[in-house]
Order: C-alpha cells, then sequence, then structure tokens
C-alpha cells in the first residue's frame, strides 16, 4: 500500500514538472503509462526470478532510478513541446484581440439584424440609446472579455504555463475592450481608451485568475 | 572530405529502435529487454533514454503507435511508418561507412 501511494506521487510529480516544462499533455498521459507498464514487468521479471515482491519492487525502483533524468531527456526534446506552449504569443498576445474583434462585430450584426434596424427609414437617425443597443454595449464591453478569457485563463491552467501569457492575455483583453467604441451606426477598436473599463477588466480578471491558479497549486503534489 | 551525420552518435539509440523494430513491433519494456539481449548485454538504454526517443519519433512520423492486448493488459506497441524505414536505412549506411572508417584507422595505426 505504503509502495503505490510512493508510486501515484511520483507520477503527479512527475506529469507536473512535464506540464509545466512544457510537454503536450498526450506525451506526459503516454508516458506516465509506459512508465508504470515498465515498472510493473520489471517487478514481474524480478519476481519470476525468486525475489519476494517486496523485494522485487525495491530492486525495481533502484534499477529504474530517479524520474529526473526521464524529466531532463524530455523536456530536452523541443519537438514534445505543446503547441499551445510553442505558440503561446500567438495564443494570448494576439488571439485575444482577434477574437474581441469578431465577438464585437458578430454582436453588432446580430443586433442590427435582429433588432430590426434594417427596416428604418433612412432619415431616421439611430440614437445611442435606441433600443438593444445598450444591451449589446454592455456585452461587448463586459461579457464578451469573459467569453475570452475564462477559455484562455483555464487552459493556461491546465497547460501549467508560466503566469506571464496570461498576464498578457488578460492585458490584451482588457485594453481591446477598453478602446471599443460602439456607436449607433459603427463600432471601433482604437483610441481613445477608456481606462476605467480597462483597468476594472484588468483588476477582476487577474484577481479571478491568481485564486484559480493558488487554487490549483495547493492541490499541486 | 567528407561530412557524416553530425547526429549519428546522439542518434545510436534512434538506429538501434528502428532496427529492431523494423522486425517487429514492440512495446517499451520488450524494447528495453530486446537492445540490451541483442546487444549481447553491452548496451542497455533506460527508460530516461528509451521513452523520449520513442516519443520524438513518433512526433517525427518515423514510428506509429497501436494499442494492443496481450495477456489482458493494454499495451502501447512501436512500428516503423515508410519513413521510418528509409531513415533507417540511411542511418545504417552512415553507421557502416563510419565504422568502417573507424575500424580502418584502428587496424592502420602502427603503419602511419
Amino acid at each position: 500500500m505504503f509502495r503505490l501511494r510512493v508510486e501515484v506521487h511520483e507520477d503527479a510529480h512527475l506529469a507536473e514538472q512535464l506540464l509545466r516544462g512544457g510537454i503536450a499533455p498526450r506525451h506526459v498521459r503516454r508516458a506516465l503509462r509506459e512508465l508504470r507498464d515498465h515498472r510493473e514487468d520489471l517487478i514481474a521479471q524480478l519476481e519470476q526470478q525468486g525475489l519476494p515482491p517486496d523485494a522485487a519492487a525495491c530492486e525495481a525502483q533502484q534499477r529504474l532510478g530517479q524520474r529526473d533524468a526521464l524529466t531532463a531527456q524530455m523536456l530536452a526534446q523541443p519537438e514534445l513541446r505543446s503547441r499551445v506552449h510553442r505558440f503561446a504569443w500567438l495564443l494570448f498576445g494576439i488571439a485575444p484581440l482577434f477574437a474581441t474583434l469578431v465577438l464585437s462585430v458578430a454582436t453588432y450584426f446580430v443586433v442590427i439584424v435582429f433588432g430590426g434596424y434594417f427596416a428604418l427609414p433612412e432619415h431616421v437617425q439611430l440614437q445611442q440609446e435606441h433600443g438593444a443597443l445598450p444591451v449589446a454595449s454592455a456585452f461587448m464591453h463586459w461579457i464578451a472579455p469573459l467569453f475570452i478569457a475564462v477559455p484562455l485563463g483555464m487552459l493556461a491552467l491546465r497547460r501549467r504555463m508560466s503566469p506571464v501569457w496570461p498576464v498578457v492575455g488578460v492585458v490584451v483583453i482588457a485594453v481591446a475592450s477598453g478602446a471599443l467604441a460602439v456607436r449607433p451606426n459603427w463600432i471601433l477598436i482604437g483610441p481613445p481608451i477608456d481606462a476605467l473599463r480597462t483597468l476594472a477588466l484588468a483588476c477582476g480578471l487577474l484577481l479571478a485568475y491568481a485564486a484559480a491558479r493558488a487554487r490549483l497549486q495547493r492541490w499541486a503534489p | 572530405m567528407t561530412h557524416p551525420d553530425r547526429a549519428l552518435i546522439a542518434g545510436v539509440p534512434e538506429l538501434l529502435l528502428l532496427q529492431l523494430l523494423a522486425q517487429r513491433p514492440m512495446y517499451g519494456y520488450e524494447l528495453a529487454k530486446a537492445v540490451r539481449v541483442v546487444s549481447q548485454d553491452v548496451i542497455t538504454l533506460g527508460e530516461s533514454v528509451l521513452y523520449p526517443t520513442l516519443h520524438v519519433l513518433e512526433q517525427r512520423g518515423l514510428l506509429r503507435t497501436r494499442e494492443r492486448k496481450v495477456d489482458g493488459r493494454a499495451r502501447i506497441y512501436y512500428e516503423p511508418t515508410a519513413k521510418g524505414v528509409k531513415r533507417l536505412a540511411a542511418l545504417t549506411a552512415e553507421w557502416r561507412r563510419i565504422s568502417l572508417g573507424v575500424e580502418n584507422v584502428l587496424a592502420g595505426a602502427g603503419h602511419v
């Protein structure tokens, strides 16, 4: 029982180190499985040779040695790194900006098409406070950033990424949202930036990320 | 002047694994044992070299994996792809060329 607990702890520790090093989860999962099988096969072979189970387990552990060597070897292979780690700058630096733009334009068109604004006579000017526009505006400013930030934050936590990347992502999302201006007949991402909105979003998202990260670290080996 | 593959020495595990797997698909432990037995205990591939190398070869498209159940246990078997077979031929030729060169030097060292 004690041996099993030590092995489970060692496996969890190894998985954590590999994930933090950027190794793709599928390689981590498979390596753990192969190592477990390898150990079991070795123990079975030693038992066949006449060693009692505990001695066989100790001998197998000694022969297999420390996991640090395997960790170092795997981390030294750039090909085993996940795409998320390799293209973090794209995912956390560029994609949020693009996603903010796409979500905003999509929301705007939904409002225009389903809000019946196409049916308005040409001489009627759409007012800022008219109909669904304030709701759409609030959605684009406050809810859409969450739709982008939450999956990115979860991905960063699951892949044990350096906090630098989620922070970059949050800053990009907050600035993009702060720079988003919704007007009756157009939307725009550009200056002037609403500093208060940017700051509020950035602080809220960073606090949520920090809390989730702290919670995860309590569970990590 | 010849330019041997720089990765030749670092590629010894790759050569051994591809050669053994070209004979029949094997799983990790079986491969480690095969390397030791076939090399007559001269070469031992520890798990810290074996598994990262297998994963890298698979990632490069030189090996593919298949899961098979043997004696009630699911095993991950490795086998070379067509690209892996080509790579094996290239590595083998390179190894033979280098080893012949080294042998010649060793044999003729006294005549210089």
